[in-house]
């Protein structure tokens, strides 16, 4: 069922879709006569994206900086912990299962300790955007550095290569699909990350980020600004992955044919 | 298909509001009140009404819901779940503003209890001092952009947690509060505190009940035998003695020990926030529709409201009619 798509359906479909969704969202406002306060209608949030939009943009901003330090961080750290979990075994035996456990700790419930300890600001937001992205990235950078093949790891050893030389030019190179996986899944997370801890953490006076706005639309019962700042976080999040997604392309482009799975659906 | 019943549901398809024409103690009308915050003091007369049975008398089979930080209460009321829910004047003016179709109908408090919770040797003095200042808020709250744009300054909010460890941590930590309440638990832990009353930068809304103003037009005797009942139950809450609400409130949340309770009792006492200051009009359960004017003009001066939102879109004094008094 291999047929080839073209570019053209790759636009039309998903624009005859997404007609289709806004025009669900309508009916189902006008079906039960539901006010802008309970689901407000496309234009009104669109509307409220217009009327907010220097704050949204600032809050954007600021929402878009804690993400993008916390997902550096978990990517940066994430990789260099991953290496020498592969390097060592007592630390992929001993701490390995810790990592994978730390996986599970709902954010929300890490968001509240962490402002306690850091104070709200940036230093809060970026670390609950760095935790919920960290341990994707090790489990994922992990196993990729441990599902390198057999016979390869065989020639190495057949030529008495290092362990190091293992380590960085042959497990390193071929877990690198299996890191973008984790790095993708971080963007997605860090965006999700950045908006919960500006919900606990966040503060005027660095612009407040969307989930603190999402807290002042909620307190003055502005449903249609709570769905434009929600709009902007996907919008944020999708750039993110988009952004990861671009630099595995680029990186890999010459040596994994698994390369185009991300971006061709079939 | 889920979402959709959901939506249903929020649209509101008939639901509580019917009950008997004629109620009387053994066939009463069934209410239910949605308060802002788990059962506490500040509540009291309403369960000094339910305890002595004045709703009972009155007709009413009253159930009171506790709220808390996610009590949504004006969904409930919406959605017809809760006939009354408590608020500050100001944001039931923000729901007229937002189309939605409720009134106030009666004051809990004449004056606000709100206000800004420092540690004594805080160097501020006033609310004007606090600028730059970070104060632990509800992010959104008129207050806010009230005291802000009154004295042009400019205060870094950060989320209210409804916690005290960060206050007490901290020597310089400032936090938004109740008169009633948080005061005494700062001091219970040793700090020594101190509090810029928000009525004094005159921004004193009153916290009142709101109803759906279709049930208010439907039944107005149900609204009136409530409104009496409820006022009843104040006035015996703050005159009388206090026991039957302090056990009904200590049997719902435990945490309220009888020390707490006398204490924002004393102060609902003391600072006249239930009876107000009778030479000045007020009286329990009353709303002055020219305090609401007021303050409805100032919140639009300042940019608040967007436009001078009509008084009859967000209260009536129509339950209120005593001493002669009528809504202008």
């Amino acid at each position: 069922m291999n047929f080839p798509v073209t570019y053209r359906e790759y636009i039309a479909w998903p624009l005859i879709f997404g007609a289709g969704l806004i025009a669900l969202w309508y009916a189902v406002k006008h079906a039960f006569a539901l006010p802008a306060y309970t689901l407000p209608a496309p234009h009104e949030v669109l509307a409220a994206l217009r009327d907010e939009r220097g704050v949204l943009a600032r809050a954007a901003f600021a929402t878009a900086k804690g993400s993008l330090t916390g997902f550096s961080a978990a990517v940066g750290l994430g990789f260099a912990l991953s290496l020498l979990i592969a390097a060592f075994r007592i630390l992929r035996i001993g701490l390995y299962p810790y990592v994978i456990f730390m996986q599970m700790v709902p954010i929300i419930a890490t968001a509240a300790i962490i402002v306690t300890w850091l104070d709200a600001g940036l230093p809060s937001v970026a670390a609950i955007a760095f935790l919920i992205g960290f341990f994707p990235v090790v489990a994922s950078t992990v196993a990729g550095l441990h599902s390198v093949p057999t016979k390869q790891v065989e020639l190495f050893r057949l030529y008495k290569a290092r362990p190091w030389q293992e380590l960085f030019l042959l497990r390193v190179p071929s877990s690198l699909p299996y890191f973008f996986t984790g790095a993708k899944i971080a963007a997605t997370l860090a965006v999700i990350g950045s908006v919960t801890g500006e919900i606990f953490a966040g503060s005027t006076a660095r612009g407040g980020g969307l989930g603190f706005m999402i807290l002042i639309y909620k307190s003055s019962v502005n449903t249609p600004g709570i769905f434009a700042a929600t709009l902007l976080c996907c919008i944020l999040g999708f750039l993110f992955v988009g952004t990861v997604l671009l630099l595995k392309r680029m990186l890999l482009r010459k040596w994994h044919d698994s390369l185009d799975t991300d971006f061709n659906p079939l | 298909m889920a979402a959709v019943a959901c939506l249903a549901t929020l649209a509101g398809c008939g639901k509580a509001g019917d009950g008997p024409a004629e109620p009387t103690p053994d066939n009463p009308f069934r209410v239910v009140l949605q308060t802002d915050w788990f059962a506490q003091p500040e509540h009291g007369g309403f369960y000094q009404a339910l305890e002595k049975g004045y709703y009972r008398e009155a007709g009413l089979d009253v159930e009171i819901l506790e709220g808390g930080p996610n009590a949504m209460s004006v969904q409930k009321v919406l959605s017809r779940r809760a006939h009354f829910a408590m608020n500050r004047a100001d944001t039931v003016m923000t729901f007229a503003k937002r189309d939605m179709p409720v009134v106030m109908v009666m004051a809990t408090l004449q004056h606000d209890p709100q206000g800004i919770l420092l540690h004594a040797d805080d160097p501020a003095q006033t609310v004007e001092d606090l600028d730059g200042r970070r104060v632990m808020a509800v992010p959104g709250l008129a207050w806010i952009a009230y005291v802000e744009r009154k004295y042009g300054i400019t205060l870094d909010i950060i989320p209210h947690d409804f916690g005290m460890d960060r206050f007490l941590a901290d020597p310089r930590f400032i936090q938004q509060c109740l008169v009633t309440n948080e005061p005494y638990y700062m001091e219970k832990h040793g700090a020594e505190v101190r509090v810029l009353r928000l009525s004094e930068t005159g921004f004193n809304p009153y916290h009142g009940i709101y109803c759906r103003k279709d049930f208010a037009e439907a039944r107005p005797d149900i609204v009136q035998r409530f409104v009496d009942a409820s006022i009843r139950g104040w006035t015996d809450f703050i005159e009388g003695d206090p026991a039957p609400a302090f056990a009904a409130i200590a049997a719902r949340n435990p945490k309220m020990t009888p020390g707490f309770m006398a204490y924002a009792r004393d102060r609902l006492v003391e600072d006249r926030l239930v009876t107000g200051f009778p030479e000045r009009g007020e009286a329990v359960g009353r709303l002055d529709p020219e305090r609401m004017r007021a303050l409805r003009d100032e919140l639009h001066a300042l940019g608040i409201l967007e436009e001078r939102t009509p008084l009859a879109s967000f209260f009536t004094g129509e339950f209120l009619r005593r001493d002669g008094e009528r809504p202008r």
